[in-house]
């Protein structure tokens, strides 16, 4: 394990870098990763959360997921971050996950993880999952690679704008971060020597709320099924004067959906019909394999409901979903 | 407080939980070797040939075992069936079989040897499931030269089991339903995996092993290495959970013919996906036929069950002769028929698993009640009531009758769950009934030393694989003899130490072996009397003895201990007792014996489905056991907790998913789901019915297996009221439930 001290050092050193190593050590455990490693750990100055002089936020890429959703500076001001922080995964995992990390973790399908297989994320040529088991696939079929892409976190940023720094090539959009989903072999497009050193968050706008949420198929320790993050800004009229809607669970890429946006805009924050009828735009464009036709309607229930969330004004969608007498996963804690 | 009856504090409990107990895995032994198995990608191949030069190439290296080192013919094991090979011989029979094993010095040696042995390999078509397996066409799994004189063996069908009552074809009914379910493969998950050592000297062969069975284990191995008994000695570490999933002989013959070859001591220990690769519960499809009368009282069953056993039979033959000798569940039932077949597939073999057969049973047969009350227009807990056996009265003619008060934990659960009540929107209750037959025939010794301190000895051949079987027999003797528990030593796992005990499963080990003992503590006071009547000069029978009070004729009262001091003398020692409990075998008996008691329970819950979603939320879980005596209610509460969340398991997201090579896709902690914490229902109560009415110890009947048999089906009948879905396929995904909304209501996800 080679443990640089600065960046320089860092960009230098050849082999996967090591930051939490919540995913990096599990697929070294699998025989999937058997290089070097490059630990991030002792770099100074990679984790923490601050306010910058023109209102935007950096979080360091070192920064612990559970940080993350727990400093006041994000939960005020980036309430989906927040929540969708602190509701992936587990507490261990929270505790011990960095943000960058989670951007760059690599793709979860059981495929691509089993000892028995390979396929295009594994060096191999073809996609086991397309063929057999891809029930927890994705819904629109970018490329060749058919499973979800497993960053939470990306969703959020997307619909906060963020940016990213890389040492050496200064700041990218964080769609700019995943591509268009065309690269079946890559979860990011990121290289060697690309060390992430920054999420930057723009100043939120006046007034703006925001809300997450998540279908699993058990309460704890789970990539969604679906999730959704909605932003939204409203007028004085109480109408959506700007919206910011992503997804996850059903693309290769974290994927905005700048169509329910479009849809969104002017639209009465308390129409539901109209809130409905612009989710349902979520799923243009979709083209569900066999196994995940499911996800089509679920997915635009699910975006109904977050756009919904974030317009009633609950911030920690969950809280809001208790308020209003619905089920909750945190109700059981 | 200890005493039989109290919730005493687990023994040795605080040591699991903090790590400090030794597992099979933490046990190092001097010199050991360390084994890696080599397998293929695939289910079913024919092995060409192996190349292991490569392997040993590996610095440390020490064997590379092939087919070709071992004897010829291949030695072949199992607990009912010789016919698990040591390795694969010609061909691979599930995907997971080793072909190969090398030990080397140190664990990484041995994986990278492992992964340069060259093996040239066809595949061939693989038997996966039940259709293909009875389809007159599929490959044979198991050779039929394997299979002299049984009229099966051109058949992927192992054994058949029927069982008739009544005279099904003419009994007249009002409504008759009929029905298939299915009930998912899933696996044991216990959190230790499989571990094994073996050492051989001249005493023998010492057996490491965290096994259930440690005595099963020392027959096994006795008769493949063609040794006397007592020269198998078994050393099984308190197993990290079981399930049923330790019962039987896995890899431990291969270790023998390593350690003998290499006369080094050989361990393995299992990777978490070797393990989910090494056994699993099996799956099954019920198809039911049930008639009623219009009021709803049962009028037959018929039931044809086809489970896939997979390669080789390990228990299962047993778990489903005796799982389908009790289909018809704890009602009246006039006429039945029972098939149910045992059938072999090119998968991972099934084994034992808590519930043992019944829960595939009863997840069909209750939502035959559930359909009938809907379809009469009859209360789902009102159709139940009809027809449970009352007490004494016969389930099965012939058999041990109804031992419980049933009716009784039903109105307990239905109570506690608020039956009839009005119903908050969008929620539903459920409610389902399961009994299971305990042991049958079986015997279980030990041997009780007192010490001349008074401290105790207890030797026992129970493994303690999280049950608690420890702390009962400590309460017991501690009860019994009035020493302090501190000063009770339970000895377990070492068969050269602790005498024989058939096994530690189907919820036997507190009935078997705490009457066992309970008869040890009787002999032990017999010796005291003996004693004391000599000191005294009276007759034995004089003299009463209550919890280590010895109380003389003249009515002089002395400890236990002043007494053995005193009859002992200076010279001292110790006084031996033995308990004996034995269950003799009934040839004619349909499963060979009639079972000692019925573990029967009812469960019921109140759950929410999110209509968009398909997901359930179970705000209240009710699991009621009729345990005859709890001698420890905290624990029975854990193990009917613990059986209800293990129920909800393949009730709500656990199955093994196949590809067709025959191999798991969901290996491993991820992708293959249990429930964690956060799905543990909202509220889990679990009830204790008590009415000392079992055959153990102070009427005690065997729990922990009871809270996971009607869990699924209590849950689906929830999941019906609160949407009218019907879904007879295990799990209950949120997806499939979703799925099972829209054909209700084919709309679509209906807005809130
Ligand atoms: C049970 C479970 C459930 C989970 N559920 C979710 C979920 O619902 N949603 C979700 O989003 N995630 C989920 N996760 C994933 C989890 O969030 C990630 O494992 C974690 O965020 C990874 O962070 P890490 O710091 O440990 O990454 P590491 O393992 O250290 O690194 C991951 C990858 O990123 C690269 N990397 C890390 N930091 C940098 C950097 N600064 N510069 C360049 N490269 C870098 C590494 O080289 C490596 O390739 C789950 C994980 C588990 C185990
Ligand atoms: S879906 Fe992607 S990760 Fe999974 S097998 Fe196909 S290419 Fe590999």
């Amino acid at each position: 394990m080679i443990r640089p001290a600065t960046l320089r050092e860092a960009v230098a050193a050849r082999g996967e870098y090591r930051a939490g190593g919540t995913d990096l050590l599990a697929r070294r455990r699998l025989g999937l990763h058997d290089g070097e490693v490059v630990d991030l750990t002792h770099i100074p100055g990679l984790a923490g959360i601050e306010r910058q002089e023109d209102g935007a936020v950096r979080i360091g890429a070192l920064t612990r997921i559970a940080d993350v959703a727990s400093h006041p500076l994000v939960a005020g001001a980036y309430p989906a971050l927040a929540n969708t922080a602190g509701s992936l995964a587990t507490p261990q995992i929270r505790a011990v996950g960095t943000i960058g990390g989670n951007l760059l973790q690599r793709n979860r399908c059981p495929y691509y993880r089993h000892p028995a297989f390979s396929c295009f994320k594994s060096g191999g040529d073809g996609c086991p999952a397309r063929h057999g088991d891809h029930s927890h696939g994705v819904i629109f079929d970018l490329g060749p690679c058919v499973s979800p892409h497993p960053s939470s976190i990306g969703a959020a940023l997307l619909t906060y704008e963020a940016g990213v720094e890389v040492a050496g090539r200064g700041r990218l959009s964080v769609a700019d971060l995943f591509g268009d989903g065309t690269d079946g072999r890559h979860d990011h497009r990121l290289g060697p020597g690309d060390v992430l050193v920054a999420v930057y968050l723009p100043p939120p706008l006046e007034g703006e709320r925001a809300a997450y949420r998540r279908v699993t198929s058990r309460a704890l320790a789970e990539w969604p099924t679906v999730e959704a993050v909605c932003r939204l800004a409203l007028d004085e009229e109480n109408r959506i004067s700007v919206a910011r809607v992503a997804v996850g669970g059903v693309a290769p890429i974290p994927l905005r959906r700048p169509e329910v946006e479009d849809a969104l805009v002017g639209v009465s924050a308390s129409d539901r019909t109209a809130i409905e009828r612009a989710a349902r735009r979520a799923t243009e464009g979709a083209d569900p394999l066999p196994q995940t036709s499911h996800k089509v309607p679920l997915l635009e229930a699910l975006v109904a409901d977050v756009v919904e969330s974030a317009a009633a004004g609950d911030a920690h969608t969950e809280a809001g979903r208790a308020e209003r007498g619905l089920p909750t996963k945190s109700g059981r804690l | 407080m200890t005493n039989v009856g109290a919730s005493a504090g687990r023994v040795g409990g605080l040591d699991r939980v903090t790590g400090r107990q030794r597992y099979m895995a933490d046990i190092r032994l001097e010199d050991a070797l360390h084994v890696k198995l080599v397998t293929l990608p695939c289910a079913r191949a024919r092995i060409v040939g192996v190349d292991t030069s490569r392997a040993w190439q590996v610095p440390g290296v020490r064997a590379v075992f092939t087919a070709a080192d071992l004897p010829d013919p291949m030695p072949r094991y199992g607990v009912h069936y010789d016919d698990r090979p040591v390795l694969a011989v010609g061909e691979t029979k599930f995907h997971g079989e080793p072909v190969a094993a090398v030990a080397a010095d140190t664990l990484d040696a041995a994986q990278k040897a492992a992964a340069l042995v060259g093996v040239d390999y066809e595949e061939l078509p693989a038997v996966l499931d039940v259709r293909t397996a009875l389809d007159p066409a599929a490959p044979l799994v198991v050779d039929p030269e394997l299979r002299p004189d049984d009229p099966l063996a051109h058949t992927n069908v192992r054994r058949e089991f029927r069982y008739t009552w009544g005279d099904p074809d003419s009994a007249a009914a009002d409504l008759v339903i009929e029905n298939t379910y299915t009930f998912p493969m899933v696996t044991h998950f216990a959190i230790e995996p499989h571990a094994f050592a073996v050492a051989v000297d001249e005493t023998g062969v010492t057996v490491w092993s965290a096994i259930q069975h440690p005595y099963i284990l020392q027959r096994v191995m006795a008769r493949v290495l063609g040794l006397p008994w007592s020269k198998v000695r078994v050393i099984a570490p308190d197993p990290g959970g079981a399930f049923g999933g330790k019962g039987y002989p896995k890899f431990e013959p291969l270790l023998a013919y390593m350690a003998m070859a290499t006369g080094r001591p050989c361990r393995l220990v299992l990777t978490l996906e070797e393990t989910f690769q090494a056994v699993r519960r099996n799956n099954a499809e019920v198809r039911i036929r049930t008639g009623f009368a219009a009021d709803g009282s049962l009028r037959f069953q018929d039931i044809e069950a086809d489970f896939l056993m997979g390669a080789y039979v390990d228990i299962s033959a047993r778990v489903i002769s005796k799982s389908s000798h009790l289909a018809a569940g704890p009602y009246r039932t006039p006429h039945a028929r029972i098939l149910a077949r045992a059938i072999h597939s090119h998968t991972p073999p099934s084994t034992a698993m808590r519930g043992f057969g019944t829960p595939q049973f009863t997840w069909a047969l209750e939502q035959q009640m559930d359909e009938a009350a809907r379809r009469l227009g009859i209360d789902r807990l009102e159709i139940r009531l009809r027809n449970l056996a009352r007490k004494g009265e016969e389930v099965v003619p012939g058999d041990t009758p109804a031992d419980g008060d049933w009716v009784e934990s039903v109105q307990k659960a239905a109570a506690a769950i608020g039956w009839g009540e009005p119903l908050p929107e969008g929620r539903g209750r459920g409610l389902a009934v399961g009994i299971k037959s305990s042991a049958t025939a079986g015997a279980a010794y030990s041997i009780l030393r007192f010490l001349y301190d008074g401290s105790v000895f207890v030797l026992v051949g129970t493994s303690d694989m999280g049950q608690g079987a420890r702390t009962i027999l400590t309460q017991i003797v501690a009860d019994e003899l009035g020493v302090p528990p501190e000063s009770v030593n339970v000895v377990m796992g070492d068969t050269a130490a602790a005498p024989f005990d058939y096994s530690t499963s189907a919820s036997r080990s507190t009935v078997f072996m705490g009457g066992s003992v309970l008869r040890g503590c009787a002999d032990l006071k017999d010796q005291v009397r003996r004693i004391g009547a000599r000191l005294q000069g009276c007759e034995p029978d004089q003299i009463e003895i209550e919890r280590g009070i010895v109380r003389f004729p003249g009515g002089e009262e002395r400890s236990i201990v002043e007494v053995v001091q005193e009859g002992l003398g200076p010279v001292g020692g110790e006084l031996i007792a033995v308990g004996t409990m034995r269950g003799e075998a009934d040839p004619t008996h349909p499963i060979g014996g009639r079972p000692w008691f019925y573990e029967f329970n009812c469960t019921a819950v109140e759950l929410e489905v999110d209509r968009k979603t398909g997901e359930v939320l179970i705000h209240k879980h009710v699991t009621v056991a009729d345990v005859g005596k709890a001698i420890n209610p905290l624990q029975v509460e854990s193990q009917d907790e613990g059986a209800a969340v293990m129920g909800l398991g393949h009730t709500l997201m656990e199955h093994l998913v196949l590809d067709e090579h025959g191999r798991i896709v969901n290996l491993g902690a991820l992708d293959y789901r249990i429930p964690t914490t956060k799905d543990v229902p909202l509220q889990l109560e679990s009830i204790i019915v008590e009415n000392g009415d079992g055959p153990g110890p102070y009427g005690a009947k065997g729990v922990g297996e009871g809270g996971l048999l009607c869990v699924a089906a209590a849950v689906a009948s929830a999941v019906n009221e609160a949407t009218g879905a019907v879904v007879r396929d295990l799990p209950l995904t949120p997806e499939r439930i979703w799925r099972a909304m829209r054909e209700v209501t084919p709309s679509g996800a209906s807005p809130r």
